[in-house]
């Protein structure tokens, strides 16, 4: 997939799902940037209690299918905006690439280990290495989803050009931040 | 045994397949048992069980068998013959069936709500913070006065339905972009770059709930405030904040905010007291008031916020006072204060600060032990002066300069005086310190200038140095503690360098305006500014000569003033000359002052200026006059 434009008219999507201050529900959120991570659209879902009994009956795929079919999937719908790329902290919100139309990508710290079985069919996408542009940010790896190999190289090429200004998984602690406030102001949230 | 698991078996199959059905409430189960010829058993609704029939229709199929009903303990065994099925048709099993209980629930999570919003719609505009118009003096297109105009009053409540704000854009401050660790990133404050002392300071605020930044004036306290703000915003700390400062600086604090920290919604509150009823519950980070409006609002205020900011702190050190009453009902789970002079006159006065900002610190019993205080207040106290942390601001010198009156002013004076002091004796026991204040006030103003001869030896001074001075194409501010008594009647002597006077009479308009032109217009060469009115929080660096035609009592009070020009900003030298006369009461009030600065310097200078003073006390102000203060 190619991506027209500089990289200054990337708008850059940030997807991942929280657990409410409570700690028995989901909430999603999307951010949508531009490349400096300036804020452009926040969006986020009223939480998602699930049931005892659908925590059992759903194991393993509860998270992952939370978070791609039913928030990921709302969010994308309702935005005004539409990013250039989507980045997920959770490898399993990288199937969330099945109903968009522009690359999506997982990004994480490199070394922090993570848990394979929860990507769909333990499929692992190709991956590929960001270092960073100054000794205060860490190294990234990136991985796109097993059937968009393509999405790694257009990736790369974006995210290292606006690692020098914006840490790509820094913008998940503001929504963090965010969700915590809505929890705290607004009892649906909680 | 055989039925009874076909039965729950069936019955399990019922509730758990059934295909879209979300209630599972059964009043009826129809099971096939071919070989012992049942066809059907009727169970009742599930949620009252009551019993189990069960009904024969082939009587020639039907043997002998033992039902064994439910797990429970209850066992029921009935013998069925050929012999009593020709007289039974239906046969009814009357003992109780134990159900398990069955609760509804859903398979299925439905998809969430979302909400959100597009940051692109919302820019902030510079007059977002405004409700209404500040002043009502302003004509309205109609041609009439805006309040008493129908249509624009309509137009009004219509622009209050549309500035309704989503919760969505006061979560904006959290979305945004980090400040650096030095509030330093570039896409945070663009051009804008903090001192290291400033970012010392910051630090100190967001790293206290309660505290009091006491810098000297001019190191930018609403600066440092205004950051720190912004960053307990960022990391959710905080969500509203109030803002509470004197009139003169509250569109100073509103640009500050917009320069430093524009994602914030600030809300001037201002305006009738209707219009300030509604402002009061307008969504916004920032609430912006005056402390007299604070108290004007007394009842229809918000009571709670995150962040309470005082600026000029001070102005709480009279606990007694309806300011001071209105500040101690805003609760905030932070509380700051800003004032480069905390301390004006007495230990008490930290006191009813600090009952404020940190409840219990400071006892009225601590004010005989300086040394006590200064170990109390210290964690929550940081000060820096010019000398220490601004190396590079220009000097400032100060001067005296003592003039002789004019002979006419002399006859005035001394006229003036005599009778003032005759007139006090007369009145013997019933002189009180207003009468002396009365003539204190009246014999400096003929210092100032001569009511009836208009003769003014520092009015001549003041034109020969200001001639000097706007040759070099500098400006120059002017204070005096008389706006109508003296600078008023200053102006028309004053024509040739275009003064510009502010005072207290003026609006928030006009005055906001006054200090634009004099900044940017080359025209004006000097203001004549009111002591009280222009004293606080103003930026006036283009000006570098400062000329205190009189002083107040208080030096804190001029040195406030003065500092408008010696502040970050000001790249010039700034000469500060304060004019008396001699063989006035000018004279014997600076005498009285200069004994006591030196004592009080050496109590409080940690804590507040060194120049600060005691005002002086009844005893010594009636000894002035050589007067003794009647035992009452």
């Amino acid at each position: 997939m190619n991506i027209k434009g500089s990289y200054e008219e990337h708008l850059l999507g940030f997807l991942s799902i929280y657990e409410t201050n409570s700690n028995d529900g989901y909430i999603g959120s999307l951010l949508i940037t531009d490349f400096q991570g300036i804020p452009q659209e926040f969006r986020c879902t009223h939480p998602i209690k699930p049931t005892a009994v659908q925590k059992v009956l759903y194991g393993d795929s509860l998270e992952p299918f939370i978070g791609v079919n039913l928030c990921g999937s709302s969010l994308l719908k309702s935005t005004q905006t539409v990013p250039s790329i989507l980045i997920v902290d959770k490898n399993y919100l990288i199937d969330i690439r099945k109903i968009t139309t522009f690359p999506v990508i997982y990004v994480r710290k490199a070394g922090e280990t993570i848990d394979l079985s929860l990507s769909e069919g333990n499929k692992i996408g190709k991956r590929d290495r960001i270092d960073p542009p100054n000794s205060k940010s860490h190294p990234l790896i990136i991985i796109s989803h097993p059937d968009f190999s393509d999405d790694l190289s257009v990736a790369k090429k974006i995210l290292e050009k606006i690692f020098i200004i914006l840490d790509p998984l820094e913008p998940f602690h503001r929504m963090l931040k965010a969700i915590e406030v809505l929890g705290k102001q607004d009892k649906i949230f909680k | 045994m055989k039925i009874l698991r076909d039965l729950t078996s069936n019955l399990a199959k019922k509730l758990l397949f059934n295909d879209k059905d979300r209630v599972f409430l059964l009043d009826k189960i129809e099971i096939d048992f071919k070989e012992v010829g049942i066809t059907q058993i009727i169970i009742p609704p599930i949620s009252e069980p009551q019993g189990i029939k069960i009904q024969f229709f082939q009587k020639s199929a039907i043997k002998d068998f033992d039902i064994k009903l439910s797990d429970s303990g209850q066992t029921c065994i009935y013998n069925i013959s050929n012999e009593n099925l020709d007289k039974i048709a239906v046969f009814q099993i009357s003992a109780k069936l134990s159900y398990p209980i069955i609760k509804n629930f859903s398979v299925n999570i439905e998809k969430p709500a979302t909400i959100g919003i597009s940051y692109k719609k919302y820019e902030r505009k510079n007059n977002v913070s405004t409700l209404f118009p500040i002043s009502d003096d302003n004509l309205c297109i109609h041609g009439l006065k805006r309040k008493f105009c129908s249509i624009c009053g309509k137009s009004s409540n219509s622009e209050k339905t549309k500035s309704k704000s989503n919760f969505f854009q006061l979560i904006l401050p959290i979305l945004q972009t980090p400040l650096g660790d030095n509030f330093d990133s570039p896409i945070a404050f663009q051009d804008k770059k903090l001192y290291p002392f400033q970012r010392d300071g910051v630090k100190f605020l967001v790293n206290h709930k309660q505290a009091i930044l006491g810098d000297e004036m001019g190191l930018g306290k609403s600066i440092q405030a205004i950051v720190a703000i912004r960053l307990l915003f960022r990391i959710g700390e905080i969500v509203n904040v109030i803002i509470i400062c004197p009139k003169s600086v509250l569109t100073d604090w509103e640009k500050k905010l917009n320069d430093w920290a524009p994602e914030l919604r600030v809300v001037k509150i201002c305006g009738t007291p209707e219009q300030r009823k509604i402002i009061w519950h307008f969504p916004a980070h920032v609430y912006l008031i005056t402390y007299d409006t604070l108290r004007q609002d007394e009842n229809e205020s918000r009571k709670d916020f995150d962040l309470v900011i005082l600026d000029e702190i001070q102005k709480i050190k009279n606990p007694s006072a309806g300011i001071t009453k209105a500040v101690r009902r805003i609760n905030g789970k932070i509380r700051w204060g800003l004032s480069g002079t905390p301390l004006e006159n007495y230990l008490e006065e930290l006191v009813s600060i600090f009952a404020y900002i940190k409840p219990g610190l400071l006892h009225y019993s601590d004010v005989q032990n300086s040394q006590k205080i200064k170990e109390l207040i210290k964690p929550f106290f940081l000060r820096r002066r010019k000398q220490d942390v601004m190396k590079k601001l220009p000097k400032k010198f100060n001067e005296e300069v003592w003039l002789e009156l004019t002979p006419a002013q002399r006859k005035e004076y001394d006229k003036a005086e005599k009778e003032g002091i005759i007139d006090l004796k007369r009145q013997g026991l019933s002189v009180t310190v207003q009468h002396v204040l009365a003539l204190i006030s009246k014999l400096k103003q003929i210092c100032n200038l001569a009511p009836r001869s208009k003769e003014s030896c520092k009015l001549e001074y003041l034109i020969e140095k200001l001639e000097e001075i706007t040759e070099q194409g500098e400006k120059a501010i002017v204070f005096s503690q008389y706006p109508n008594k003296t600078l008023r009647l200053l102006e028309p002597s004053l024509k040739k360098f275009n003064p510009l006077v502010y005072d207290g009479s003026l609006s928030e308009t006009q005055r906001d305006a006054i200090i634009k032109k004099f900044q940017e217009d080359e025209q004006n060469k000097i203001i004549l500014m009111s002591v009280k009115a222009g004293g606080l929080g103003l930026t006036l660096t283009r000006a570098n000569y400062v000329f205190h035609f009189d002083l107040w009592w208080n030096p804190s009070v001029a040195l406030q003033a003065e500092d408008r020009t010696h502040r970050i900003g000001q790249k010039k030298t700034v000469f500060v000359s304060s004019l008396f006369t001699v063989n006035t009461i000018e004279e014997r009030i600076q005498n009285l002052l200069n004994k006591k600065r030196q004592l009080f310097k050496d109590v409080i200078d940690d804590l507040s200026d060194t120049r600060l003073s005691k005002i002086l006390s009844e005893e010594e102000l009636f000894s002035l006059f050589n007067l003794k203060k009647s035992k009452k």
